[in-house]
C-alpha cells in the first residue's frame, strides 16, 4: 500500500464561472478582477499570454480588445461540486482554495493506473480544464503542479505521465514530445513517484518552495543557494542556525520529506438525516403531510446536535419531487440553531417558498456550519402570584420537553437587580420573589 | 477510487469504535476514523440501521466498514 497525496487545480475556474454567469462572455478575452487585482483570465486571454501576475493596464496592452469583469459569480456552489467529485474517490479532500485541493490516495496497484483512473473520471465530470499531480507528499505534488502549470504540458488527459529517475528537464519525454499537441480541454498530469522525488525537486528554483513566503526565497538566493538541490547541500545546523524553526523544515523540504498529512476536511462535519417516504404513499402533496413525517427526522437531528454540543448554522435540503430532478435548498442562518421546532421552521421557511412542482418523495435534511452551542443563559423571571402554580408547571414542563429536564431549573429565591426591582414596584407583582427558569445550566 | 468488496470481517472494538480488523488474513490496525455516520435503508420494510466507518489503518489503506444492527461486520470498500 503506497500512500500518495494529489494535487487538483481547475484552470480558468472563475472565468468560467463569470461566462456560466454572463454568456456574452462566451468565447472572449476577457479578465477577473478583485478590486484592481486580476485573480484569473479566461483561456482565450490566456492564448493572448495574458496571466494573473499581470496589472490590469499591462494586461490591456497586451489586448486592446480585452475585456475586465470584476467577479460577481458566487464560486462555493461550483466549488463545493468539484470538492464532491474529489470525495467520490478518497475520503481525504483538503480544499487549499475554491479551484483547488489536495487528496490523500492510498495506491495498492501502480501509480500510473491509478492516475489513469483518476484523470479519466475527472475528465468525465468536471467542465473546465484542470491539472493532476501525484507525488508522495503534499509539497511535492503541489510543486510537480507548478512545474507542469509552467512547462505547459498539452498532454492528452488518458495518458498520465511519469517522471523518470536520471531525467533533466530539458530532456523529459513530457516536454518535448507533447508539446505540439493540441490544447485539450482535459486534464494533465504528471506523476513522481517516491523514488524519483529527490532528482525531480534538485533541479528546481528555490522559488518552487510554495509552503515558504518570497522573503525565504530571497534569503535562500541572497546566500547563494538557487536551486532545491543545492539546498539540500547545506548542513542541516547551518539552516538550523540561520533560519530558526523554518531552516528545520527546509532541511527536509530539500529532502521532498513534508510530514504534513492530507486532511480529510471535506465535506465538513455535518447533521444529517434523510426521509425517504415510502413508495405506495406517492408522495406528499402539502406541508401538514410532510410534517408528521419529517418531525421525527428533524427530531433526531436535535438530539443529535445537543450529543454533539453544537449548533447549525447553515441548512441545506435536497428535496426528491416525484418523477422530477433532485432540487437543493441552501440557507445561511442568522441565528445558531439546535431545538427541533427551530430546525422544523427553518425547513418549513425553505420548503414552502415555492408551490412544489410535485409530490415529494424523499427530504435530505443536512445541517452545516457546526459550531458549539453558546452557552446562553435565558432566565425568565415568573411574576405569577402562588395561587396561580398549574400554569407555571406547564410551562416549566414543556421548556423541559423542549431543552431536556437537566438544563431547566427552578429557583425559588433570587437576588433581583434593582431595575428589576423597580419594575416590580411599577407593576404591582412585588409581593413575592417569584420563580425562576434558568437555561442553560451553566 | 474505490473498490466494492462487500464481505464478512471479525473487528476488534475499543470503546465501542473500532480498533481493528481482520482481512486476507492479515490485521489492519486502525490508525483514524475519518467519518462515521449510521445510514437507514427502507425503513418502511423495517430494514436495520447500520452504521458506517470510513478509517485509516497504518499502513496507509483507507477503508469503508459497515456494522450492522446485528452486531456483524462488513468491509464494503476499499479506497485504491
Amino acid at each position: 500500500m503506497i500512500s500518495m497525496a494529489a494535487y487538483i487545480r481547475l484552470h480558468h475556474f472563475y472565468a468560467y464561472l463569470e461566462a456560466k454567469h454572463n454568456p456574452s462572455l462566451r468565447h472572449q478575452p476577457f479578465v477577473v478582477t478583485q478590486g484592481r487585482r486580476i485573480i484569473d483570465v479566461s483561456p482565450e486571454a490566456a492564448k493572448l499570454r495574458i496571466t494573473t501576475t499581470m496589472g490590469i493596464r499591462q494586461a490591456r496592452l497586451a489586448c486592446p480588445a480585452l475585456q475586465v469583469i470584476e467577479a460577481e459569480a458566487d464560486p462555493l456552489p461550483a466549488a463545493e461540486r468539484f470538492w464532491d467529485i474529489c470525495a467520490g474517490f478518497t475520503p481525504l479532500v483538503e480544499p487549499e482554495s475554491h479551484n483547488s485541493a489536495f487528496v490523500g490516495l492510498s495506491l495498492q496497484g501502480e501509480i500510473k493506473v491509478a492516475g489513469e483512473k483518476i484523470i479519466n473520471r475527472l475528465a468525465q465530470q468536471l467542465a473546465v480544464p484542470f491539472y493532476l499531480s501525484i507525488a508522495p507528499n503534499k509539497l511535492t505534488a503541489k510543486i510537480a503542479y507548478l512545474e507542469a502549470a509552467d512547462l505547459s504540458l498539452s498532454v492528452p488527459g488518458q495518458k498520465p505521465l511519469t517522471w523518470h529517475q536520471g531525467r533533466g528537464r530539458s530532456s523529459s519525454p513530457l516536454k518535448l514530445k507533447d508539446r505540439e499537441k493540441p490544447e485539450r480541454k482535459t486534464g494533465r498530469c504528471l506523476i513522481i513517484p517516491p523514488h524519483s522525488v529527490e532528482d525531480f525537486l534538485a533541479p528546481l528554483s528555490v522559488n518552487r518552495l510554495w509552503p515558504w513566503p518570497d522573503k525565504i526565497h530571497q534569503q535562500l538566493q541572497n546566500l547563494g543557494i538557487y536551486t532545491i538541490g543545492q539546498l539540500r547541500q547545506v548542513p542541516r545546523q547551518k539552516l538550523e542556525r540561520l533560519f530558526g524553526e523554518t531552516g528545520k523544515k527546509l532541511y527536509h523540504a530539500a529532502r521532498g520529506i513534508d510530514p504534513s498529512p492530507v486532511k480529510g476536511i471535506y465535506p465538513p462535519k455535518t447533521v444529517q438525516a434523510y426521509l425517504q417516504l415510502p413508495p405506495e404513499m406517492d408522495g406528499c402533496r402539502t406541508w401538514g403531510a410532510l410534517t408528521k413525517h419529517l418531525l421525527p427526522m428533524v427530531e433526531s437531528c436535535a438530539q443529535e446536535l445537543k450529543r454533539q454540543g453544537q449548533a447549525c448554522t447553515r441548512i441545506r435540503l435536497l428535496v426528491e419531487y416525484k418523477n422530477l430532478e433532485e432540487k437543493c435548498w441552501d440557507k445561511q442562518l442568522k441565528n445558531e440553531l439546535q431545538a427541533a421546532d427551530q430546525l422544523l421552521a427553518a425547513v418549513k421557511g425553505l420548503l414552502t417558498q415555492e408551490i412544489w412542482p410535485s409530490p415529494i418523495t424523499g427530504v435530505r435534511i443536512m445541517l452545516m456550519g457546526l459550531k458549539p452551542a453558546a452557552l446562553g443563559q435565558l432566565a425568565l423571571a415568573s411574576y405569577l402570584k402562588p395561587q396561580r402554580p398549574r400554569e407555571l408547571e406547564q410551562l416549566l414542563a414543556s421548556l423541559q420537553a423542549k431543552f431536556g429536564a437537566d438544563r431547566i431549573f427552578t429557583g425559588s429565591e433570587i437576588s433581583i437587580p434593582r431595575r428589576e426591582r423597580m419594575l416590580q414596584l411599577l407593576t404591582g407583582f412585588g409581593d413575592s420573589p417569584g420563580e425562576v427558569i434558568i437555561w442553560p445550566a451553566v | 477510487m474505490a473498490r466494492r468488496v462487500n464481505a464478512p470481517i471479525q473487528v476488534i472494538c475499543r470503546r465501542k469504535q473500532p480498533a481493528a480488523f481482520s482481512w486476507e488474513g492479515r490485521l489492519h490496525v486502525i490508525a483514524q476514523i475519518i467519518e462515521s455516520w449510521k445510514e437507514r435503508g427502507e425503513w418502511w420494510e423495517k430494514a436495520p440501521e447500520i452504521t458506517v466507518y470510513q478509517v485509516m489503518t497504518d499502513d496507509q489503506g483507507l477503508y469503508e466498514l459497515h456494522h450492522q444492527a446485528t452486531g456483524q461486520w462488513i468491509l464494503y470498500k476499499i479506497y485504491d
